[in-house]
Order: structure tokens, then C-alpha cells, then sequence
């Protein structure tokens, strides 16, 4: 991503932000509400379009694709809120993240090819099955989404995002609402992924998480890039302490927690 | 013997009572295979006008072969439904249920007063009878086939992600618009289908057949019997068919009976009275889960979408 910009009206959500992540990156983003975190994955994820500035993946430019084909690009994401569909199992859900390479073949394919239809579904039973236990949930398949806890609701939603096999995995506070136990089991497991060489980027409030998983932290204020390095470092910043502890925006913090409910 | 000759008299006694069913199966498959996609959409019974009128006057004035005549009116709304279907590409629940009504109104319109081509207010009449009920048994199984196919795997699954969520849909690499044209082209022909075969049996068609009237009567026959599969469709095909006839009493009173079991259904068993028959199942099966009837309408589709079993 390249001097990327995202305007909503007059509001600059995105002002010229320039990010690259590398292959085995767990690259943290942080900042305080309203800063742009979720903006930027939505960009980078082709939910919303920049106004300027470029987006690349491996080399190829990919900033006027239609969502669904960065996910073809090998981008996969989770949501900020828990988004599994509740008239399906678990185990179907993750497999909609399994099938994505036999649906990007189109409606017509799926539908109508019936012996690689038998095949694939078989193929993405496994692929789903194969996600749920790197997740630690291997015997919940069978159950569905409005039956599970908050925490394993929302590893499903991991499970369902390593289905797709992406190369980038965007992870929109993934532990947010989790117990400390479930939120350490998630930091091993991002970890692990990051040593296989998956990028990573993942906006996360709780800065512990940051500094134990990441090995690089972005920190955003006002759409903007204000610190950028090792974690440790980015977490002595300046900028960054004074954005969190609010000296500028403190009426700004104390709206915050409505903000997040207001996103539930 | 006696068996044999009381089944074929009932079965000449009732058989215009099963084409009409066969023929409103597929017309409520027409309404529920869009909104079992998400697509709010009743131009079914626009295209069933225009299904009617080109395979009518195709066979009555130009002696097309009716199999023919039906193809080419199937591929014709197909054609138009695609065209509504990038019309109306930005349109989503009440805003596009009004506009594909608006275009049922106006498809009625147009055969109103282009009399030259439908016989205005007179109506298309003397169509010669060119279908019979086995024909149009054999098309509403295939019918039933396709979609029982458009239910499973990959593609159902890729359909309910787009009715419950577009955004997580494009997320896992779903073109949402694709499968929405397809729904939309597939719900057209369906309704063409019907349209076509209701002219070539009853041999005549009037202007005012794919009224507003026709367009509730379709949309009660998915909601009644559920739209989450087409199982739900063909069962209020057949109630919505057979019980007037059974209560002719009723008379007049029929628009408030729809009107009530509309609303007992979309209240207390939104995923309709389908949905009955599988929680029936399940629970034989020892899998009972009775909250499916109590939970909101979002989560109303029967778990045919969810092929698991």
C-alpha cells in the first residue's frame, strides 16, 4: 500500500499511508478509535476505495479489483464483529472460506459441473475440518454459531479466514471480548502462523498482545502514520503515548467505549 | 379393477386441478429461488406475462412447434431478465420488491393497450392446446432438480452467504453480482415457464392474468409454504391451489384468509410451513432443535441451506 488515501465527506480517514508487509510478518496496527485501523484493512481488503494512492500485492497492482478478487490475490480477512451465518454450521462456515478457490470458477460451474462439485465439497470438508483444529476447535463443526461462546464464535472466524490458504491475513482485533486464556491461545496461534511465513496485519487494542506477537507495530492517529518500528520502540513513542493517554483528544477517548458498542 | 378405475376418474375429475398446481409450482419456484438468494424481487410474474403471450402467440399465429414456441419464450425473459437484472443491480429488499412490481404493472400495461400483438382488452384467445400434464410434470421435476442442486454444496452455501452477507460474501472471493444475475435469470425463465404453459393449456390470455393479484397470490404460495427451499414453494403451490377450491364457500372471503395466514405464518413460523415437516424430521431423528420456530425472520431459512446431512 502507497500514499493511500480514503475520504468520508470532508473527513480524512486515510491520509497518505504507506504500508508494506512482508512474507512472515505480524505486522501490529494501533491507534486510538476513529484513527483509521479499520479503514486501512478495509482498503486493503477492497471494501472501500482509496481516492488516491495504490495498492500492490507481489508486484501486481491491485487498486481498482472488485473485493472479491483481492481475496483471490491470496488477501483474506476477519471482521470486526463476529460474522458467521447463523442458518449454517460451524463447519460450513469455515467452509465458505474453503471453497473459495473452486467459487471464484463463477455461479454456472458451482451449480451445473457436478463431478468436480462432489470432489471440491469433499476437498473443502477436509480444508474446514483441517482450520478448525489449528484453531483449537476441532469438535464444534457440528454445531452452530449462535450456539458458541463469544470467544470460540470468534475463532471460528480465524479458522474461516485460514480456509481461504491467504498469503496476507488482515485480523480486526481478533481477541477483542476473548478471556486472557483464549486471547494467549490466539497469540500462539498467530505466532505459529507468522513462522510459516504468513504476513500478518492485526489491529489490536490490547498493547500486551502487540509487544508479545508482533515483530513490527504501525501506530495511526488521524489517518496518518505517527510511529512506526519494533514494538517496544513504537510503544515508548512519544506521539504515540500522548495519542493514547489523550493530551490532545481526551474528549475523544471518553467518547470511545460508545463508539465500540455502537460497532456491536 | 375398481381401484384402477376410482384412481383414473379422480384423476379425470381433478385434472385441472393439478396442471394449474404443476403450473403455480412453477411460478412460487419463480419468486423462491430469488429470495432464497436474497433477491426481493416479484418480476417472476412479469415474465410469466410475457412467457404467456410469447409462446401463445408464437404457436397460434406463427405454428412454431410448441417446444419451440416454450424455448423461445424461456429464452427470451431470460434474456430480459438479465437486462432488469443490471437495471435494477443497485436495489436491495423493499426498494427492489417495489420496482420489479412496478415492471409486473407495467408488462401489464403494455399487453393492455398494444392490442395489434395481444389482443388488448379482448385478450389472446384460440391458442390451440399443444401441452400436456405429463410434459409439464417432467419440466417441474427438473425444475425441482436444478434447484434442489442450486441448494447444495458450494453454490448454496455461496447463495446464503449473499443473502445474509454480501460484504463477508465478496470477502471469500464471491462475485455477489454474478450469482445474483444468475438467480434473477433463473427466477425469470421459471416464471416464462409457467406463463408459457398456462397459455398453450388453457388457451387463452388476458391482460389482466399477471395482475397485482397474481403477484400475492405467489408471494403467499414461498411465504406460506417457506422460502428457504423449493420443497416450501411446491407445498404452497398445492395448498394455495387446493384449499380454495375445497372451501368455494369462502367465496369472496379469500383475500382476507391469505391475508391472515400471511400473517399467522411470517409470525410464528417464518421459515414456513416446510420448515414444520424438517423440524418433524429432525426431530424423529433425535436432533430436535424447536427454537428454529422461534427464532427471527433472519434466520428463518430451513436448514435445507444447510446441507450438511
Amino acid at each position: 500500500m502507497k500514499d493511500a488515501r480514503v475520504a468520508f465527506g470532508g473527513v480524512r480517514a486515510l491520509d497518505g499511508v504507506s504500508l508494506t508487509v512482508q512474507d512472515g510478518q505480524l505486522l501490529g496496527l494501533i491507534g486510538p478509535n476513529g484513527s483509521g485501523k479499520s479503514t486501512l484493512l478495509a482498503a486493503i481488503s477492497r471494501m472501500i476505495d482509496l481516492s488516491s494512492g495504490t495498492l500492490t500485492m507481489e508486484g501486481r497492482d491491485y487498486t481498482n479489483a472488485p473485493a472479491h478478487l483481492a481475496n483471490a490475490l491470496g488477501i483474506a480477512r476477519t471482521f470486526q464483529t463476529v460474522r458467521l451465518l447463523r442458518t449454517m454450521s460451524v463447519l460450513e462456515n469455515v467452509m465458505l472460506g474453503a471453497q473459495a478457490e473452486w467459487v471464484r470458477r463463477g455461479p454456472l460451474a458451482t451449480w451445473l459441473w457436478l463431478s468436480r462439485a462432489r470432489r471440491e465439497e469433499k476437498r473443502a470438508r477436509r480444508a474446514a475440518q483441517q482450520a478448525l483444529e489449528r484453531v483449537g476447535l476441532k469438535d464444534l463443526g457440528r454445531r452452530h454459531p449462535q450456539e458458541l461462546p463469544y470467544g470460540p464464535a470468534r475463532k471460528v472466524e480465524i479458522a474461516r479466514a485460514l480456509a481461504c490458504e491467504p498469503k496476507l491475513l488482515l485480523l480486526d482485533e481478533p481477541t477483542a471480548g476473548m478471556s486472557q486464556a483464549e486471547r494467549e491461545e490466539v497469540g500462539i496461534l498467530l505466532s505459529e502462523l507468522s513462522k510459516d511465513g504468513l504476513a500478518q496485519v492485526l489491529v489490536e487494542h490490547d498493547l500486551a498482545m502487540i509487544q508479545r506477537v508482533c515483530n513490527r507495530v504501525v501506530a495511526l492517529n488521524f489517518g496518518q502514520v505517527i510511529a512506526e518500528g519494533l514494538p517496544a520502540q513504537v510503544a515508548a513513542d512519544e506521539l504515540v503515548r500522548e495519542a493514547y493517554l489523550g493530551h490532545r483528544d481526551a474528549g475523544m477517548e471518553a467518547s470511545a467505549p460508545m463508539m465500540e458498542i455502537g460497532r456491536q | 379393477m375398481q381401484t384402477i378405475a376410482s384412481i383414473s376418474s379422480w384423476y379425470a375429475n381433478n385434472e385441472t386441478l393439478i396442471q394449474e398446481i404443476l403450473i403455480y409450482a412453477l411460478l412460487a419456484f419463480s419468486i423462491q429461488v430469488a429470495l432464497r438468494s436474497g433477491i426481493f424481487s416479484l418480476a417472476g410474474v412479469g415474465f410469466y406475462a410475457i412467457g404467456s403471450y410469447a409462446a401463445g402467440l408464437l404457436v397460434k399465429e406463427q405454428a412454431w412447434p410448441t417446444a419451440l414456441a416454450v424455448i423461445a419464450a424461456v429464452l427470451l425473459c431470460a434474456l430480459l431478465g438479465w437486462a432488469l437484472s443490471v437495471l435494477l443491480v443497485r436495489l436491495r429488499d423493499l426498494y427492489l420488491a417495489l420496482a420489479t412490481v412496478a415492471f409486473d404493472l407495467m408488462v401489464g400495461v403494455v399487453a393492455l393497450n398494444w392490442s395489434s400483438l395481444t389482443g388488448g382488452p379482448l385478450g389472446t384467445v384460440g391458442i390451440p392446446i399443444s401441452v400436456t400434464t405429463l410434459t409439464i410434470f417432467i419440466t417441474v421435476l427438473g425444475a425441482a432438480a436444478m434447484l434442489a442442486l442450486m441448494q447444495r454444496g458450494t453454490i448454496g452455501r455461496t447463495l446464503v452467504a449473499v443473502r445474509e452477507d454480501e460484504q463477508l460474501a465478496r470477502s471469500l472471493s464471491v462475485n455477489v453480482r454474478r450469482y445474483r444475475e444468475l438467480a434473477f435469470v433463473i427466477s425469470s425463465m421459471l416464471g416464462a415457464l409457467a406463463g408459457a404453459y398456462h397459455a398453450l393449456l388453457f388457451t387463452d390470455i388476458q391482460a389482466t392474468d399477471a395482475g397485482f393479484e397474481l403477484i400475492v397470490l405467489a408471494l403467499t404460495m414461498v411465504v406460506i409454504g417457506g422460502f428457504g427451499s423449493w420443497t416450501g414453494a411446491l407445498l404452497g403451490a398445492i395448498l394455495l391451489t387446493w384449499i380454495p377450491i375445497e372451501l368455494t364457500s369462502i367465496g369472496q372471503w379469500w383475500d382476507a384468509v391469505y391475508g391472515a395466514m400471511m400473517i399467522v405464518v411470517a409470525t410464528f413460523i417464518p421459515g414456513g410451513l416446510i420448515s414444520l415437516v424438517t423440524i418433524a424430521g429432525r426431530a424423529s431423528r433425535g436432533r430436535a432443535r424447536p427454537s428454529l420456530l422461534r427464532r427471527g425472520s433472519a434466520a428463518a431459512a430451513p436448514p435445507a441451506s444447510s446441507s450438511g446431512a
